[in-house]
Formats: C-alpha cells, structure tokens, sequence
C-alpha cells in the first residue's frame, strides 16, 4: 500500500511535466466543449425530433411532439403537392439569385482586385455587407411600395406603376442586394491568387481580352467561383426575412412554414422534418454545382490548391 | 582547470519515424566557442534545440554546469539564444527588448538600465535605445538579438544560424564581431551553422555533422587538415578526392599509390593497413605545376579574379580534379597542354564503410 | 480604351446606385414628417426620431443587443484565442481538423442553429432567454472570432514566443507579454467582428428572445410585420451609422484588406 502511495508520489513531476508539454492542446477544451454542447447536440436534436410523433398541443408535450421513430412528417411534406411547390420555389428563388449574383458579382471583385480604386469600392462593398438585414428588407419594401420612389419615378416618365410587392422579382431583388456583397468578398481573394503576367502573356500570344478573360481569368478563378455560388445559394435557399417581408404572405418558401410550425402553428416534429430537408436541399445542389464545374472547367489540378 | 560547461551525452531524439539526432555526444569547456556544421537536415538545429531545452531527448542526458537538465524547461535554464530571424519583440522598443530578461528575474529597475546600457555599448547600439525594432537595419537587429541573449549573463549562448539573413559584407564583420564579444565576456558558445568559411574562422572548435550523427570534433586545423572520411574532406572546403591504395605503411609515415606514382604522408589517426583502398584528399590551392609527379593534361581554364582554376584530367586515372592558382608567375599553361603536378600537403581519408 | 473606361465607371456606379439608393431612401424616410411615403419629403424634421426615443420596445431592446453583444463577444473572443493559440501552434493533423470544427456552425444556416437551440434548451428545461440569448450569440460568433484569430497567429513567428521563454518568461508571461500585445490589432477586428455579427443576427434572436428579453433585431421585426412606422427608419439609420463606425475601425486597427475572406 505504501509503496503504490510512493509510486504516485513519484509520478508527480511527470505529471506536471505531461501536463505543460499538452498545456497548448487543453486550450482548446472550453471552445471545442461548448460548441458540442450547444452546437451539434442541438443539430443532432433537430434530426431525432424530425423522426417523432405529433401529438397535438398538449400540456407534457413541448412543441406537440413525442418521442419515437415514425416517417408520418417526411409522408406528409412530400404527399402532398403544396409543399412541393413550394420547395420547388424556394430552389427556383434561390438559383435565380445565384446566377445574377454571379454575373453582378464578379467584375466588381474583378475591380477590387485589380483597379487602383479598389480600395474605395472594396470600403463601400464592407459597408453594404455589414448593413443589418432587416434594414436592407425595410429599405426595399419602402423602394417597391405603392407611393414608393420606383413608382415615383415611373409616373415622372409617364410609364405604368408596377407593384412588385408579394412577388417572386420583389424577393429576388431584396436578396440580390443582401447576397452580391457576401459574392464579391468571397470572390476577391482567388482574382488576386491569379497572377496578372499570366493574363499579359496570354495576350501577348495574340488573345483578345474577352479571349483572355475566358480561357484563362475564369477558369483560375473557378474555385472561387464555386464556392460564391454555393454560398449565394445556401444563403438564397435558407433566407427567412426578406421572402417573409418583400413576398408580403403572397409567396410562400420554405423557411416561412418552417418559422410558422415553431412559433405560430407550433408542431415541432413536422417543423424538424423540413429544416432537415432544407438542409438536404442545401447540400443537394452543393453536391450538383460543384460537379457542374468540375464538368466545365476539369477541376481540380494544382490551382486549387492555392 | 578546465571546466564542463555543456555535456552532451549519447543523445538521441526522433520526430514520427525520422531520426533527427542520433546519438551523439560532446562537451563543451568554460568559455569555449563550439560550432556544429552540416548540411540542412543533419541535426545540428535539433540539437540546439536541446540543449535549449525546446525538445526533451528521448534518450541521454543534457548536463549543463554538471547538472542534468532534460525535465527543466526552457524558461528555467539560464541559456541565451540568438535566433536565425533575430526574433524580436516588434512592440518593444530596443531598450524593452534588451531588459525583458532582467525583466522576467526580477532584477531591480536600476541594475536594469545599468546592464541594458553597458551591454548595448558592447554591441556598439549605444543611442539606439528608444528605437523599434522595424527602424533597425538587418545587422542592428542582430545586435539587438545578441544583447538581447548575453545581458542575461547566460551559462551558454546558443546561437541557431545568425548570420544567414545578412549580406555578405556585413556576414564578414559580424563573425569578428561576435567572435569578439563572446571573447570578451568570456562566454560558452555554441553555434550551428552550414558555412563551413563561418565555423572554420569563429570556432576554437568544429563538429561536423551529418545524419544526426557528429562525424568528427576537432580543431579548425584538424577538421580541415586531417578529415576522418570523405563526407568531411568534401563539406569542408574544397577538396579533390583522388582514388588510391595504401601501399606502404610505417609507423606515422604512410605510402599511397595513385595511377603510377606512389605519394607519401603521414596518417597516424586512421589505423591504416597495406592494401586499403582510401582517397587521397588534397586542396585545389596547394596543387602546383611541378617538374616531377602525377601527370594530367590541361581539359578547361577558368579565371575567377583572384584565384585561376584549372581542369586537369588525371592520366590513367578516371578523374578530373581542380587546381586554383594564386599569383602564379611560371610557365604559362594552356588548354590541352600535358603538365606534371605536386599535390603538396594532402591528407588521406579510408574509403566508405572500410 | 477610353471606352472601356467609362463602361468600368458607369458599372461601379450602377452597382452602387443599386446597393446604396434604397438605403438613401430610407434615411430621406426618417427625416420626413409625414407618415406615409410619398415623393421627396416637403421639409426635415426629427419627429420620428423622437418617438423612436420614447419607444420602449426599441429602447428595450437595443438595451438587451448592446448587453448580449457584449457579453458573447467577450466570450467568443477568450474562448476563441486559447482555441486559436492551439489549433495554430500544435499545427498536427487532428489539430488542424479541430479548425474545421470551430469554424462549422457557419456551415449551418442560423435559422436552423437557432431553432435547434430553440427546441434543445427548451428540452433542457433553460428558460431564461437572456441566457439563452447570449449562447445562442456565442455559437454563431465564435466561428467568426476563431477565423481572425487563426489568421493572426498563423502570421506570429513562434521564434519570438521562444526568444521570450529562453529569457525566463513561463507560458504565462509568454502569453501576457509578447503574444497578447503582438495580436492586439487582430483582437481588436475579432471583438467587432463578433460584436457586429451579434448585431446583425436576427434568426438566432427570434426563436431564443420572449417578452422578458427581446433584441432589438427582434423589437425591429415585430414592427416591420405590423405596421408601417417610419421610426423603423430611424432604427435602420442608426444601425447604418453602427455599420459605419465598425468599419472604420476595423480599417484603422486591423486593415480592411485583411479581413476580406474571414466573413
């Protein structure tokens, strides 16, 4: 007994010694703890509620839901065509804003990279970025009103008024204007990766700039490109305040039901089931554009790594 | 008598599956300027690294001032370390950086700013006090680094590459000045470098190593004079590497035949026997045209300012060796021209694994 | 070429006519007497920044934004440099990966984070919503706390942590006196990064607020679903001014060039 007393006593300075040799690892415990906690327990909890039962609103039961493994809210969202169509438009929304975000994205990335002014418009883009999202959906849904200045203007040039608002082109203007800069930043960094020479020695070879921008710029910058796309994309299918306020209750998307079964008509495991298939819709056309990419541009040599 | 400073002692230390240092051992005596030479990647960082105490051997003993050190961590032994990089404190201005040590022993304020200043006079930064380190030129930084590291009046400096970041002009004064200083405190030193123009002009002594392993330990004069084998005749200096075979051997006195001729010297370090196969080791700038000896013909001329090299292939030997003549006043010699040579001193080191 | 030129100019300033006239629109609103929106407004007046001063529910909870920002970018921040320092020094496989980990609530929509924690801490049985607040706002901050300070560590040269240790300085004079200082401008851009964030979050803050504790994101969605209130515009103003002044100090402390790829 004594002599296991004296064992221990003699593992004290190894102990202390083990313990500044993996002090640096420990650090990492209290960060790495509460995300598991807080972070993927509860994303884990979402998965499990989306397999329980709805049992109606009644005391015992929080959210309507209880415990155990029934497909009933996977059956019903996808029975029934309603829902349907409105993951089709959710994806449809989401696309749209992804390719013009693409297309209004890029040259000013392009500016920002490249032109001395850069510094200014990069400023500018940051300012409209941080720009707080409910700010942005109130400053359109004023923009697009009735009396609004777009109207304003339209009957200044003797034109018809439009009323955008509750519309798809409402909503699609609202999260162009929240996405575009989220686009832009990501895409900066793999423009500025891309050596300029490389582009003056393919127009040195005899290609025109547009020749040039083709079969050199974009190709390089392909990686960003696809990885502005997939973020536009995930950010376009999951947006909630801008389709909720600019759609005015005429457009219906999914995270709007979603919202609606955790607050209003609250039924937690059919609300669970959808935020899964929101999640699966999301990586779904993550899985899809990147192979598109990987098609057009033969991805996935050295540059990527950069 | 002479005192241990640092004992290394059959250390070895392994990163994954890669030996780094394999072990080696050596001591260091008070005072005493000891370089450790090699390629990249021969250990001699590693071993630094732990006599500094930033590694733990896996096996043998780091002794410093007679006591074993291995669990004592850096921040406990008294060591200054002069980083390749300087590794300066940017957000403290040269004075700050200096008296941190002092600083972190708690020395009081006005003993600080007495050694700070002295030590800054002995680099020669007096003045600079108040500056950062970014409004410092490369070898003021370097200064600043080896104040930094001496102030703390430490048992050893180590110092990891210091003069790799500097011009060459500027390499050149800093050896002398380092030289100088260490001298003058009285200091251990050890020092790695791959400049075998460095470790042979700063060292009281050199070990060459390579492979984790310290291959031979020695003099300037020795290592250069008398190398152990042909890793070392070839790293340090230039060197020609002629093939040949012990013909003769007696006492000190050693016979090496080379194509025809049978040159002789003395080799009393490397137990050589009749018949071994070995290299005659000899320097390009003590080759001379001569009268009599190994015969070559002339294959390319170069002049590069002070120093002419001449090509000279070795009749009936497979082997073409370099010659560097310095203000040479004879005969004139020409490409494709048949000369006679004298190799002048030259060593002999024992063919690999013989 | 010249054409060109001007095709460049003409599209900067369409892009940002786009981005920048609705919000014009809406500070021309809170300086506009009426209460409907017609044409420009006939004279300025500060009217509706009066009733947004008096109005509780904004006042409410801009007060429960500024205390949960605060207390969750203290958080994400300290948590975030130990989790950082670590991930960057160790530099092993695992390690590296533990990188990803903290980096992966961003992966997640807030939305969905927000409901998770919604159902999860009502599960647990933890009711008190500024709590709730203020882990909800830790999760998605400390991502973003954890990206700008890996960035800054990466570019520390760990030589000066061993200069100073050779010195005699332990770990903890390590970290106080030459690590911390050394990543001050990089500190500073991980708190408004993560102060901002928290500002900005709407998702998390509407599942986790009730009647007791409410952001004033959520106070502002309340309003934007009910009513038409230009001191809506009012809010919007003053959160464009917050937008503004967190920017220029990230571009005075840290640089803006820098941070572009850590949102």
């Amino acid at each position: 007994m004594f002599i296991i007393f004296l064992e221990i006593f003699n593992l004290v300075p190894s102990i202390e010694l083990l313990l500044r040799r993996y002090a640096v690892y420990l650090l990492v415990i209290p960060g790495g703890v509460f995300l598991a906690l807080f972070f993927l327990a509860p994303l884990s909890y979402i998965f499990v509620v989306s397999f329980y039962e709805y049992v109606g609103l009644k005391p015992g039961y929080i959210g309507g839901m209880k415990p155990g493994f029934v497909l009933d809210n996977y059956i019903q969202f996808f029975s029934e065509p309603v829902f349907l169509n409105y993951l089709w438009i959710t994806v449809r929304i989401a696309l749209v804003c992804m390719a013009l975000t693409l297309v209004i994205a890029y040259p000013v990335a392009y500016l920002i990279a490249r032109a001395r002014i850069g510094r200014w418009v990069l400023a500018l883009v940051m300012v409209s970025f941080l720009i707080h999202p409910l700010v942005r959906v109130y400053a359109w849904e004023i923009v697009l009103s009735e009396f609004g200045p777009v109207n304003t203007i339209l009957e200044m040039l003797r034109l018809p008024k439009i009323s955008l608002i509750g519309t798809e082109p409402a909503i699609i203007l609202g999260l162009l204007h929240f996405l575009i800069p989220y686009a832009v930043l990501t895409l900066i960094g793999p423009i500025r990766r891309v050596d300029p020479s490389i582009e003056e020695a393919a127009m040195s070879l005899g290609a025109s700039p547009l020749t040039t921008f083709f079969k050199i710029t974009l190709p390089l910058t392909s990686p960003g490109l696809v990885a502005a796309a997939l973020l536009t994309y995930s950010l376009g299918v999951t947006a909630f305040v801008t389709p909720l306020i600019l759609g005015a209750g005429k457009v219906v998307v999914l995270t709007m039901l979603i919202f609606d079964r955790f607050t209003d008509t609250v039924n937690y495991p059919f609300g669970a089931a959808m935020v899964v298939i929101l999640l699966i819709i999301g990586l779904v056309a993550v899985v899809l554009i990147d192979y598109l990419f990987k098609v057009i541009y033969r991805r996935r040599p050295v540059w990527t790594a950069g | 008598m002479v005192e241990e400073k640092v004992v290394v002692e059959n250390v070895s230390k392994r990163f994954g599956r890669t030996v780094a240092v394999d072990g080696i051992s050596f001591k260091v005596m008070k005072g005493e300027f000891l370089t450790l030479l090699g390629p990249s990647g021969c250990g001699k960082t590693t071993t630094l690294r732990l006599v500094a105490g930033f590694y733990k051997p896996d096996k043998g003993n780091i002794i410093i001032d007679g006591k074993v050190m291995n669990d004592i961590p850096v921040y406990k032994r008294n060591i200054g370390i002069v980083f390749q990089n300087y590794a300066l404190f940017p957000h403290m201005t040269v004075f700050e950086n200096v008296a941190f040590g002092l600083r972190m022993r708690k020395t009081p304020e006005d003993e600080v700013r007495r050694r700070v200043k002295t030590m800054l006079e002995t680099v020669g930064l007096a003045g600079m006090e108040e500056r950062y380190p970014r409004q410092l030129s490369g070898g003021q930084q370097q200064r600043v680094a080896l104040a930094r590291a001496l102030v703390i009046e430490p048992d050893v400096l180590l110092l990891d590459e210091p003069l790799s970041n500097l011009d060459l002009k500027l390499r050149l004064q800093m050896r002398k000045e380092i030289r100088r200083i260490q001298k003058r405190l009285g200091i251990t030193a050890i020092y790695v470098t791959h400049d075998q123009g460095e470790a042979l002009s700063m060292s009281d002594r050199v070990a060459v190593m390579n492979q984790g392993k310290i291959i031979q330990i020695g003099s300037p004069t020795e290592i250069y004079e008398k190398p152990v084998d042909s890793f070392v005749a070839d790293f340090i200096g230039e060197a020609n590497l002629i093939d040949g075979r012990v013909e003769m051997v007696e006492g000190e006195r050693v016979g090496v035949r080379v194509g025809d001729t049978l040159l002789e010297t003395t080799a009393d370090h490397l137990r050589l026997k009749k018949g071994d196969e070995v290299f005659v080791v000899a320097r390009p700038e003590r080759i001379r045209p001569s009268r009599e000896g190994i015969e070559a013909v002339v294959e390319d001329a170069e002049f590069l300012g002070q120093v002419r090299r001449y090509y000279l292939r070795l009749t009936g030997l497979d082997a073409t060796i370099k010659m560097d003549l310095v203000n040479y006043v004879g005969e004139e010699i020409n490409v494709g021209q048949k000369i006679r040579l004298n190799l002048g001193r030259f060593a002999v080191v024992k063919k690999d694994g013989g | 070429m010249d054409g060109g030129l001007i095709l460049k100019r003409a599209y900067v300033a369409a892009f940002f006519l786009f981005i920048f006239f609705p919000l014009g629109v809406t500070v021309l609103i809170s300086l506009d007497p009426r209460d409907y929106v017609f044409g420009l407004p006939p004279s300025i007046s500060f009217r509706w920044y009066q009733s947004f001063i008096e109005n509780d529910t904004f006042v409410n909870g801009l007060t429960t934004s500024l205390i949960v920002a605060s207390i969750s970018m203290i958080i994400s921040t300290s948590v975030g440099i130990f989790a950082s320092y670590s991930i960057t020094r160790s530099g092993k496989g695992f390690m590296k990966n533990l990188g990803t980990y903290f980096l992966s609530p961003l992966l997640v929509p807030t939305l969905v984070t927000g409901i998770a924690l919604l159902m999860y801490l009502k599960q647990l049985g933890m009711l008190n919503s500024l709590i709730n607040l203020v882990v909800g706002h830790t999760v998605i901050t400390l991502p973003y706390s954890v990206r700008v300070l890996t960035a800054v560590f990466s570019t520390l040269d760990p030589s000066i942590e061993e200069a100073a240790m050779s010195l005699g300085a332990s770990p903890l004079k390590v970290f106080s006196k030459i690590v911390l200082p050394m990543i001050r401008p990089g500190l500073m851009a991980a708190t408004i990064f993560t102060f901002s964030e928290s500002l900005n979050d709407y998702a998390v803050s509407i599942f986790l607020s009730d009647s007791n504790s409410y952001t004033f994101s959520v106070a502002l969605f309340s309003y934007l679903k009910a009513v038409f209130d230009p001191s809506i515009a009012v809010a919007s103003v003053l959160l464009m001014a917050i937008t503004v002044v967190l920017i220029y100090a990230i571009e005075k402390t840290f640089g803006l060039d820098k941070v572009v790829g850590m949102w």
